[in-house]
């Protein structure tokens, strides 16, 4: 992983209004110990991570965003690569924050990813 | 004869036009049309915007608990009716229509992008009727976070004016 790899997050269809993504999908819900699950985009394209996040019935994805590992070290996120629970695994350590300061930082990395655009989106 | 209908509206412009003491039919009617005219264009433009708030906190209604990933809390239906009918009474038809989508614990989340860069959340949770407004400005880095309380109409005015506040100048 480098400066410019790219993190792929899927995007729950709830998650998208009129083309628009909701910075929540660039934070940890409570539930997620404030680790948030991204695919390391060096190690596996966006649609395949696409279809592997599917295949899991209870999960649902319109589509693949990303930002970059630069763009989470310029908010102070470490970007952490386990390969756990499958080897492409990664995740945005959101460990020590303030509920404010997920918030603010979510805000910043989904402006980001959304001038990046869809690298992969459901037809 | 001619005989015409009038909605509420439009008899209590009827009213007081006639208080005038001088008014003519071509005036009545040119008041009748404007008004009518003015109404039905507000009204279609409300149900045709693609983010007309009773449309989408009616699409939310239908989920299902675990449509996050297996584990998100669906959003109480009695409570988004609550949330609709609040936002249309209380929330200033002037200012921009919020996006609106679900939380993983079952409230709502609003949010603004603005043009002058700042984003905004208002973070509702429907049981308690709390909501937390944080808006960030990307450029500047500015942050404003408040708690409200949705449950009382004070609160409302006051996320109509904090949300005009940052409105870009061309827009306010």
């Amino acid at each position: 992983m480098n400066s410019e790899t790219l993190l792929l997050r899927q995007i729950n269809p709830s998650f998208l209004q009129n083309g628009r993504v909701t910075s929540q999908a660039f934070r940890p819900t409570p539930k997620d110990e404030k680790k948030l699950s991204v695919y390391d985009g060096d190690k596996i394209t966006a649609q395949k991570a696409w279809q592997h996040f599917i295949e899991n019935p209870l999960c649902r994805s319109v589509g693949v965003m990303a930002v970059s590992k630069n763009q989470c070290d310029e908010q102070n996120i470490p970007v952490i690569a386990d390969g756990v629970p499958f080897p492409e695994h990664a995740y945005l350590d959101y460990s020590n924050m303030s509920k404010g300061e997920v918030e603010r930082k979510a805000k910043a990395l989904s402006a980001k990813a959304q001038q990046r655009g869809w690298l992969f989106k459901q037809d | 004869m001619l005989t015409i209908d009038l909605e509420p509206e439009l008899e209590i412009n009827l009213i007081n036009l006639s208080k005038q003491e001088h008014f003519s039919l071509n005036e009545l009617f040119n008041q009748l049309a404007k008004s009518y005219l003015s109404q039905k264009q507000t009204e279609t433009q409300q149900k045709s915007n693609p983010l007309n708030i009773k449309n989408r906190l009616e699409e939310l209604a239908q989920l299902q608990n675990g449509w996050l990933d297996g584990k998100g809390i669906a959003p109480n239906r009695e409570s988004l009716l609550w949330l609709s009918k609040e936002f249309e009474t209380k929330f200033s038809p002037s200012l921009p229509l919020p996006y609106l989508y679900p939380t993983a614990e079952g409230g709502i989340q609003a949010e603004w992008s603005l043009k002058n860069d700042w984003e905004i959340s208002l973070e509702i949770n429907l049981d308690s009727k709390q909501a937390q407004w944080q808006a960030f400005n990307l450029i500047t880095e500015q942050c404003d976070e408040y708690e409200w309380d949705l449950g009382s109409s004070e609160s409302w005015q006051t996320l109509n004016q904090t949300l005009q506040a940052l409105l870009p100048k061309e827009a306010a």
